[in-house]
C-alpha cells in the first residue's frame, strides 16, 4: 500500500482526491488545505486525516508520497518540504513559475533520490494518446505542421491567485504549457518561438495567447490558449505530415450533449449527473505515477520535459512582451 | 491463485469474433482456450492468428474449456447453445440471440435447466457514453422521458450476413437488437407495439438493408429507429449508435461512436475515423467472465437477448402485414 499525503483542496486537489479513491494500492492518509471545512470533507471522504499545516501532516503521517496540488507559486516550497521528509513527489503542472525554481526542484529531487512526477495530464487523455500512437505507427509519415488549441473559462482560484500572473504564470505558463509540452514531446526541441497575447480585464476577463514554434526537426507548430471563452472547455489538435493528416476536436467527439431547462421547478431542481463519457485522464495519470513509484513502470513524463515546456512557455511570454522572435538555445 | 476461466470461441463466422478473441487475450482471470469452426478454412487461420488450438470436432473441445462465446452464423446459435448446455458450459452468445422466437425461447430454457449462465453479447451496456446517458436518465436529468429518436446505421457486412437462411434477416435483425436492448435498459420498460417500413433498395440483395421502425413502449414512450446499412464503403467509420432523448426538462443527445480522431491518409482516397474511447467489447467479455466466476447473471442475459430479438421480429411481421404489431409477450 502506497501512502499519499495530498497537499491542496482546490480544483486540482479535489480532482486528485476523486481519482485516488479509484486507484488500487493507494491510501491517501493526510489532506492539507487552508479551508478547514473543505479539507475535512475531502479528508473524510478518503478516510484520511485533515491538516491545515503541511509540516504537521508530513511529520504526523510520514507519507511515502507527497502530492502537491497547491497553487503554482507555492510548488517549490511544498516540494522541498516533502523531499526533506523523504517523500516521493507528485506535482501538478506547471512545475514552477521560473526556470530557477524548476531546476532547483529537479536538483533537490535527484539529491534526495526521489522521483519528481509532474502532472502533464494531456499526455494521458485517450484522444491525445491515440494521436501519438498514430504518429508512432507511421500514419502521418514525417510530421510537418501541428496546430493545438485549448480554451476554457477564466479561472479564479482562492484569493484570485489565478488572475495574478505573478502567482499563476498567466495563460502562457498555466494553460499553453500543456500543448507546448505535447509539441516538444512529439515533434522535438524548439529552435524559436513567436507569440502574441490579447487580454482584457474590462468588461470581462479574457486572455488569448497565440504562438508559433519552429522545431529543430523543421516541423512547425501553432499553439493557441484562451482563458475566458464562452462555449465551454474545448481542445483541438491537428497534425499533418507527408503521409497523412490526423485531427481531433473535443466538441466533435463529445458523445453526450445536454440541453436542459434553465430553471428547476418547484421540486427543488435536479442535481446534475456526471456526464463523463470517457475514462478519467487524471485517474490514468495518477495510476501510472503510482505504478512508477511501486517500481512497476518507467515514467512517461520526466521532470526535465516539464522544465523544457516551462522554458518554452516563458520564451513565448517574452516574445509576446517584446514583439520579437525568441531563439532557443540548444538544450533548452 | 484462482484457475483462469478457459473460454473457447465457437466459430469465426461473425465479424465480432476478432474483437472477442482480442478481449480474451487481455483479460485477467480468463484464457482464450481454443477455436472451433465447422469450416476449417475459416477457423484454422483464425486460431493460428491468436496462437490457440483449432478444434474441428465439437465433442473434442469440451474437455478444454469452461465456457464458450458463440460467434457462429445467427441461424446456428441455437444448436451450438444447446450443445454447450448439454455439457454444462457457460455461454456468451453473439446478437441477435437467434433468428426466431422459438429458437430464442429454447436457448433460454436450455440454459435454465442446465444451470449454466447464458449472456447475450450487448457490448453497448458497457460503452462509457451509453452508460453516461443511462446515469443521467436515471438521475432524472431530462425529467420524464417522452420520446427517443435512435439510429444504429452501418455499412453492409460481408458474406453470410447477406444470406437469409443463415442470417435470419438483414439490417433490421442485425441493427435493431442493440438499440432495443439499450431502450429496455434505459427505460426499465418493455416495448409493446412496433411498426416498420422495410426496404432492400440500398444494395438490392436477398436481405433487407434499410428500414424505419417506430416502437411504442408500455409506459407510452415513443421511439423511432433507423437500423439501415446506409453507410457506403467510403464512410469514415463502420457506423453509429445515436439517441436523442427528449424529456419534460430538456434533451440529451448521445453519439456513442463520436470518440474518434479523424485520419486522412495521403495515399488512399478516403478518410478514416479511429476510435480512442474505452473498449466496450473487452468490458463486456470481462463482465461475462466475472459473472461466471461469481455465479451471477451477466449485464445482459439470454432473456434480454430474446426480448430484443422480439422487437426485430415484430418489425418484420409489421412490414409483412402492413400494420403495427404487438411484440411477442414475455414467456416464462
Amino acid at each position: 500500500m502506497i501512502r499519499v499525503g495530498l497537499a491542496g483542496t482546490g480544483s486540482m486537489g479535489t480532482v486528485h482526491a476523486n481519482a485516488y479513491r479509484d486507484i488500487p494500492g493507494v491510501a491517501v492518509v493526510g489532506v492539507v488545505g487552508r479551508d478547514q471545512g473543505r479539507t475535512a470533507t475531502i479528508a473524510s471522504s478518503l478516510n484520511a486525516h485533515p491538516y491545515t499545516d503541511l509540516e504537521v501532516m508530513l511529520r504526523m503521517e510520514k507519507p511515502d508520497v507527497l502530492d502537491c496540488a497547491f497553487p503554482t507559486f507555492l510548488h517549490r516550497t511544498v516540494v522541498e518540504r516533502g523531499l526533506a521528509h523523504g517523500c516521493q513527489i507528485i506535482c501538478e503542472k506547471p512545475l514552477a513559475l521560473t526556470v530557477e525554481d524548476a531546476q532547483a526542484m529537479i536538483t533537490a529531487a535527484r539529491a534526495a533520490g526521489a522521483r519528481l512526477l509532474v502532472g502533464q495530464v494531456v499526455r494521458f487523455f485517450p484522444e491525445y494518446r491515440r494521436i501519438a500512437a498514430a504518429l508512432r505507427g507511421g500514419a502521418v509519415g514525417t510530421p510537418v505542421t501541428l496546430a493545438l488549441l485549448r480554451q476554457g473559462a477564466y479561472p479564479t482560484g482562492r484569493d484570485t491567485w489565478f488572475r495574478d500572473d505573478a502567482r499563476s504564470g498567466g495563460v502562457f505558463v498555466d494553460l499553453m504549457l500543456h500543448d507546448l509540452d505535447w509539441a516538444l514531446t512529439h515533434l522535438g526541441p524548439a529552435e524559436r518561438i513567436y507569440a502574441r497575447l490579447v487580454s482584457r480585464r474590462e468588461p470581462v476577463w479574457f486572455a488569448q495567447a497565440m504562438a508559433t514554434v519552429r522545431h529543430r526537426s523543421g516541423a512547425i507548430s501553432q499553439v493557441a490558449a484562451t482563458w475566458g471563452n464562452h462555449r465551454g472547455f474545448l481542445t483541438s489538435i491537428e497534425l499533418a505530415g507527408d503521409g497523412g493528416l490526423v485531427r481531433h476536436h473535443s466538441h466533435e467527439s463529445s458523445a453526450l450533449h445536454s440541453y436542459l431547462a434553465q430553471t428547476p421547478d418547484e421540486t427543488g431542481g435536479v442535481s446534475l449527473p456526471n456526464l463523463a463519457a470517457s475514462e478519467d485522464p487524471y485517474r490514468t495519470e495518477l495510476a501510472h505515477f503510482i505504478e512508477v513509484l511501486a517500481g512497476r513502470a518507467e515514467p512517461l513524463v520526466v521532470a526535465e520535459q516539464s522544465l523544457a515546456a516551462l522554458v518554452l512557455a516563458l520564451a513565448a511570454r517574452r516574445s509576446a512582451e517584446t514583439g520579437q522572435v525568441v531563439s532557443m538555445e540548444v538544450g533548452e | 491463485m484462482i484457475m483462469p476461466l478457459r473460454v473457447a470461441l465457437l466459430s469465426a463466422a461473425h465479424v465480432h469474433a476478432g474483437a472477442y478473441a482480442e478481449a480474451l487475450s487481455h483479460i485477467e482471470g480468463a484464457t482464450f482456450a481454443a477455436v472451433w469452426d465447422d469450416q476449417a478454412v475459416r477457423g484454422r487461420p483464425f486460431a493460428a492468428k491468436y496462437t490457440v488450438p483449432f478444434q474441428p470436432n465439437l465433442e473434442d473441445l469440451w474437455a478444454d474449456c469452461d465456457a464458450v462465446i458463440i460467434t457462429a452464423e445467427n441461424a446456428r446459435h441455437r444448436a451450438l447453445c444447446e450443445a454447450a448446455c448439454a455439457v454444462g458450459k457457460h455461454i456468451l452468445c453473439e446478437k441477435p440471440l437467434a433468428i426466431s422466437q422459438e429458437d430464442a425461447e429454447a436457448m433460454v430454457a436450455a440454459a435454465d435447466s442446465a444451470g449454466v449462465i447464458l449472456g447475450t453479447a450487448f457490448p453497448m451496456r458497457h460503452s462509457l457514453p451509453a452508460r453516461a446517458l443511462r446515469r443521467a436518465l436515471r438521475a432524472g436529468a431530462v425529467g420524464e422521458v417522452l420520446a427517443i429518436r435512435a439510429t444504429n446505421r452501418g455499412t453492409m457486412p460481408p458474406g453470410w450476413f447477406r444470406e437469409p437462411a443463415l442470417a435470419g434477416g438483414g439490417a433490421v435483425i442485425d441493427h435493431t437488437v442493440h438499440v432495443a436492448d439499450l431502450l429496455r435498459w434505459y427505460l426499465e420498460d418493455e416495448p409493446e407495439v412496433v411498426q416498420a417500413e422495410i426496404s432492400h433498395g440500398l444494395h438490392g440483395g436477398a436481405v433487407d438493408d434499410a428500414a424505419f421502425l417506430t416502437i411504442t413502449f408500455q409506459g407510452g414512450v415513443v421511439v423511432t429507429h433507423d437500423p439501415s446499412w446506409s453507410r457506403p464503403p467510403s464512410y469514415p467509420i463502420w457506423g453509429d449508435i445515436t439517441m436523442e432523448v427528449a424529456g419534460t426538462r430538456g434533451t440529451l443527445d448521445l453519439n456513442a461512436f463520436s470518440q474518434n480522431i479523424h485520419y486522412y491518409p495521403r495515399h488512399t482516397d478516403h478518410a478514416a475515423w479511429l476510435p480512442w474511447g474505452a473498449n466496450a467489447d473487452q468490458a463486456m467479455v470481462k463482465d461475462f467472465v466475472e459473472a461466471v466466476r461469481e455465479g451471477r447473471p451477466p449485464a445482459a442475459t439470454g432473456r434480454d437477448g430474446e426480448r430484443a430479438l422480439a422487437v426485430a421480429l415484430a418489425a418484420y411481421e409489421s412490414a409483412r402485414a402492413g400494420r403495427p404489431v404487438t411484440v411477442a409477450p414475455l414467456m416464462g
